[in-house]
């Protein structure tokens, strides 16, 4: 399929100005739901000759509208490369222009859905820094023109990183086809990810909501719902009024280890549809990132542009000696795709790797960190007050109010029996603290800072000072009273209602003088 | 020490100089959190006299509640207002000390801003008093406010701090 651009003019680069224009099938993507909802009622309608869904016939004059309005909108649309900015041009009546300058882009992603490698042609994705929209999507390109576009970018930023790039630019792109890829997954890794990953648990998740928004749905949902409580409703009773609560708890654990077991299989057959051949490329400066099965998504982003590195190491994680290497970088927050979707987004250098492979990732990208050296250092020892006080405030009301509604039903569950769980409770709750501030510590190296902590699911969040965007110091009453301060820090990027930087619990002596450090590296 | 001529305070530190806040913001907190106090206790009274079907009853009740809430309001803008104070570090940047229960101390580094808005409420127009917005790119905190400037000096600091700098990215 030609693509609409003057390709063999935009290889040619440098140049002042090419145009890019949208595929002339684009508009089958333009329509989007409009379409989606009304194309298959009506084939339907027009291959049964149902009658009685007369106003499906009618939708085929809004469709026409649509599909008119769609071409013409495809068609008005253009990117220009001007001189140090993508121009981007697109309306029909009320025209946008948009000026995007090559050092606010911040990523270049394509998604290829089914249809669209069916058709040859992709969905090309620019991210700058700016909030919750990606500054320009183009949908879609023909391969060829996508192919022109993004290596453009790519040379464009090459320059901007290391001078005079035309003339490294040949061996670069010849080293480009030699170069074995930086991380890659194999079918035994991605089944890892499944058993690791609740993608599963997600997903059902949504089908569940989804139920419920559907008419047809959640009426037989409804009907359908006195089923569970027959099976199982009786058993229970009679457990419950023999005393056996033992026995019921058992049951109730059995039932969600099954449970657990099918939405781990789920989640390994999701783990492949999203992780299928994953490749992690760099090109000096470059990283591309490759995945997907039906739907393929290729994202790529500079080194400099990671805005934070976090290693995550989860119980499951640990029994299979394995750990997952996330990065944030800047980009469309707000528009988060579903779940089951595979987003274009880059999130992760490695979804699932071994701490080697991980090591030597960071080592690529973060080459003065030296992590066998780091010098770690616990938090302040009050951390545990603090943690025990902030766990009783909930778990303290809670006992008390089950106990009384224990005793209001004539202490079904033995006081005993009662205690020695609020004992058992009382003692995890403890010991979870405990190893909470054992393993909790902060490291500097160099420009780089770095906060592990977790008990069960162990993070290790390593941030540059130089993406910080401010630092904060924050305390609340508690920490008042005990001494202690949280250090907080902005990131562009950073993981959603949450800062990138969160250390708790440092005395407030240290706090301050790890902030004043922290500033003197940023200023 | 107050230097009268460009509005800050002399700070202990070298490089550092206080941001004098205005008597006015005293005065513009106190209506807010009077009128919002108020508000929110006669409010919740007649809410509940309305569940009840007895607003008639509860009228009395939400006056004194409103009276006790806005009295509330008037202490936690005095509180407020003393937490408050901000600072310019010379050629580095600003800190914001905010907050009366939980309290936060922001420093934000003048490498970091990409703007700076001064605004002005109707109120503060009155009072020939301005807020100043530091923007920077993180996703989190869009925008870190300095509350009770004059408005010359609000313009001075927003000249000062911004042309220093091209923007830093990545």
């Amino acid at each position: 399929m030609p693509c609409a651009v003057p390709c063999s003019l935009a290889s040619r680069w440098p140049m002042t100005e090419t145009v890019f224009r949208l595929h002339p099938l684009s508009w089958i993507f333009h329509t989007g739901k409009a379409m989606e909802k009304l194309i298959f009622p009506l084939l339907a309608a027009l291959a049964l000759g149902h009658r009685t869904e007369n106003w499906r016939m009618w939708a085929i004059f809004p469709l026409v509208f649509v599909t008119a309005w769609a071409i013409f909108k495809a068609r008005a649309f253009r990117c220009e490369i001007g001189d140090g900015e993508l121009l981007i041009r697109e309306g029909l009546f009320d025209k946008t222009q948009r000026h995007i300058p090559f050092s606010r882009i911040q990523s270049v992603s394509q998604r290829r859905k089914l249809l669209h490698r069916l058709l040859g042609v992709t969905e090309v994705q620019i991210d700058s820094a700016a909030g919750s929209k990606p500054e320009a999507v183009m949908k879609v390109l023909g391969l060829p023109a996508a192919k022109v576009l993004e290596d453009f970018l790519r040379d464009v930023e090459l320059r901007a990183a290391g001078g005079p790039a035309s003339a490294a630019q040949p061996s670069t792109l010849a080293g480009e086809q030699e170069t074995p890829p930086l991380f890659s997954m194999s079918a035994a890794e991605i089944v890892r990810y499944g058993i690791v990953s609740n993608r599963g648990a997600v997903v059902v998740g949504i089908a569940y909501g989804a139920i419920w928004q559907h008419k047809e749905t959640r009426e037989l949902a409804l009907a359908n719902m006195h089923l569970p409580f027959d099976w199982i409703g009786p058993g229970l009773k009679a457990q419950l009024l023999e005393g056996h609560w033992l026995y019921t708890a058992l049951a109730g654990l059995l039932a969600l280890a099954l449970l657990f077991v099918v939405l781990r299989i789920l989640s390994v057959v999701l783990a492949f549809m999203r992780y299928h051949d994953f490749t992690l490329d760099l090109h000096g400066e470059r990283l591309t990132v490759r995945h997907g099965l039906s739907t393929r998504v290729k994202s790529g982003t500079r080194l400099p542009r990671l805005q934070r590195f976090v290693l995550q190491e989860g119980w499951l994680h640990r029994r299979l000696s394995r750990c997952r290497l996330a990065v944030d970088v800047v980009g469309a927050h707000g528009r988060e795709e579903s779940a089951h979707e595979a987003s274009a987004k880059f999130t992760e250098l490695a979804p699932i790797a071994t701490q080697e492979q991980a090591q030597a990732l960071l080592r690529v990208c973060l080459p003065e960190l030296r992590w066998d050296t780091l010098d770690w250092r616990s938090l302040d020892a009050k951390a545990l007050t603090r943690r025990l006080m902030v766990k009783a405030r909930l778990l303290v009301p809670a006992m008390l109010g089950l106990a009384f509604l224990d005793y209001r039903m004539g202490w079904r569950v033995p006081v005993l029996d009662l205690a020695i769980v609020y004992a058992l409770v009382a003692v995890a709750t403890f010991m979870y603290a405990v190893a909470w501030l054992r393993f909790s510590a902060v490291a500097e190296s160099g420009d780089l800072l770095l906060f592990r902590s977790g008990v069960w699911k162990r993070n290790w969040v390593i941030v540059r000072a130089q993406r910080l965007q401010n630092v904060r110091l924050v305390t609340s009453p508690l920490d008042v009273s005990l001494g202690l301060v949280q250090l907080e820090g902005d990131i562009m990027g950073g993981p959603r209602g949450k800062r990138g930087l969160v250390i708790p619990c440092l005395s407030r002596e240290d706090g301050e003088a790890l902030r004043d450090r922290l500033w003197r590296k940023i200023v | 020490m107050i230097d009268a001529s460009n509005g800050r305070i002399d700070h202990p530190m070298p490089n550092r100089t206080e941001i004098v806040k205005l008597p006015a913001l005293q005065l513009a907190w106190r209506v807010y959190f009077i009128v919002w106090g108020f508000l929110f206790g006669a409010g919740a009274c007649i809410a509940l006299g309305l569940m009840f079907g007895a607003v008639r009853d509860m009228l009395m009740p939400a006056a004194i509640c409103g009276l006790v809430w806005a009295a509330a309001g008037a202490y936690y803008a005095q509180r407020a207002f003393n937490a408050f104070s901000a600072t310019v570090i010379e050629g580095e940047g600003v800190i914001v000390k905010k907050g009366v229960w939980w309290c936060t101390e922001i420093m934000v580094p003048i490498s970091r801003l990409q703007h700076i808005d001064v605004n002005q409420g109707p109120l503060d127009r009155r009072w020939d008093m301005a807020r100043l917005s530091l923007h920077t790119a993180g996703t989190h905190d869009k925008g870190t406010r300095i509350y009770g400037m004059a408005v010359e000096q609000a313009h001075a600091l927003r000249s000062a701090l911004l042309p220093r700098q091209p923007l830093a990215h990545d």
